[in-house]
């Protein structure tokens, strides 16, 4: 991995979303007095992004927009709670956290192929978390507030190997939808733009040199079974003249 | 001996129509049962080509559900490549690029199509295709064997 990538990659690191505003919530409560009522603000600067995920046009703008403003209040929630708890296990139990909120966004969404792309989403991010150097230095820059906020942090953040914080931040729209009981074409819409933007930040990382592995699903009992699933899925949501575009698309000639 | 099947991109194509069962009947059956066995394994072209495909549908303003669908497809397919034991699929394909021209008379195949007849042949695959006109190019040049014939 070069300096740069890694660069690149620590900037993403020094804040780690937990997926819901309520999960945080709990996390704040855990902390001692002066730090809990240092992060009571938190929840309702998160929640104010998530309406605008869940209510206004899904388009890469708002994604990028919404990712920074959440990213960098979690950055300062984050920092606080790693300096309160610190304890080795924190981040194991933030994967329960989100496996946990996995599963109930699972039994909210409308359809097989929405849920597998928020099981793909997750899995790659707690694959993420598995693959990066969260050591103590990162650790120490999340508590220098002068590092919460680079300059090209915005840049950061619309940069192809930000994926899979964006999938996150998503996802974590997604859930606040079904903790509602709300819209589930939208947390569909929602989940699978997730998807798209995990797998594009997967591959872009892995040609930075940071390999992420997706935490192993249980195998099927026939090997290709999920091939033949993820085939009925795409049926369902491919008009015949999308068919039509796939073909056009065929390679002729290199030149 | 051949150790599988590739299918190609026209294949993939025709298989993920919603109407496939009425239209490909035969087509669809062969797949159904191949793919629990076997997986679905095709060329790195058709994954350029289907990833193509996904980009012209979000560039339509399609939105992500249908290019998530295929994104997921490719993620649970297996992929193989030309570069494999030292770039001998590239070897390969520039030969049977001058079969083609050299043949009496000649033979065009797409670039697509002759890196996808290159990959089955280094992967020693029988390729699976519904395009007649390759069909018939490949037996033109002698890979009858290549060929895997659908029932009809």
């Amino acid at each position: 991995m070069t300096a740069a990538a890694k660069v690149r990659i620590d900037n993403l690191t020094m804040g780690l979303p937990p997926l819901s505003v309520r999960d945080l919530t709990a996390l704040v409560a855990r902390l001692p007095p002066a730090e809990r009522a240092a992060l009571t603000w938190a929840p309702a600067a998160i929640e104010v992004e998530l309406k605008r995920l869940r209510e206004e046009p899904l388009d890469t703008d708002l994604v990028n927009e919404s990712t920074l403003a959440i990213f960098t209040q979690f950055s300062k929630a984050f920092a606080a709670i790693i300096h309160a708890l610190g304890a080795p296990g924190f981040l194991a139990e933030l994967k329960d956290i989100y496996r946990s909120e996995g599963e109930s966004l699972d039994r909210f969404l409308p359809d097989s192929g929405a849920r597998r792309s928020a099981r793909w989403a997750m899995r790659a991010f707690v694959g993420f978390l598995d693959a990066i150097p969260l050591g103590p230095e990162i650790r120490e820059a999340s508590l220098d507030p002068g590092l919460l906020a680079p300059p090209d942090l915005a840049e950061a953040f619309k940069d192809d190997a930000a994926g899979v914080i964006r999938a996150v931040v998503l996802l974590m729209a997604a859930v606040s939808i079904a903790e509602r009981n709300g819209d589930k074409d939208r947390a569909a819409d929602l989940a699978d733009r997730a998807f798209l933007e995990a797998s594009r930040g997967v591959d872009h990382l892995a040609r930075l040199g940071l390999s992420v592995e997706l935490e192993a699903e249980a195998a099927p009992a026939r090997p290709g079974c999920r091939v033949l699933e993820c085939v009925e899925e795409a049926r369902a949501a491919l008009a015949p003249e999308d068919v039509i575009v796939l073909v056009q698309a065929r390679l002729r000639e290199l030149r | 001996m051949s150790t599988g099947f590739l299918v190609d991109t026209s294949v993939v194509s025709w298989y993920l129509d919603r109407h496939a069962k009425a239209r490909h009947p035969s087509l669809v059956n062969w797949l159904d049962e191949l793919i629990p066995r076997e997986g679905l394994c095709i060329s790195a072209v058709s994954l350029y080509e289907l990833k193509r495909g996904v980009e012209g549908l979000l560039r339509q303003g399609q939105g992500s559900r249908k290019a998530a669908r295929i994104e997921m497809l490719l993620r649970e397919a297996t992929i193989l490549g030309l570069d494999e034991r030292g770039f001998t699929g590239w070897r390969v394909a520039a030969d049977l690029w001058a079969n083609c021209k050299h043949h009496e008379p000649s033979v065009v195949l797409s670039e697509g199509d002759l890196l996808i007849v290159a990959t089955a042949l280094i992967h020693d695959r029988q390729l699976v295709t519904v395009d007649s006109n390759l069909q018939d190019r490949l037996r033109s040049l002698g890979y009858e064997g290549l060929l895997h014939m659908l029932p009809a």
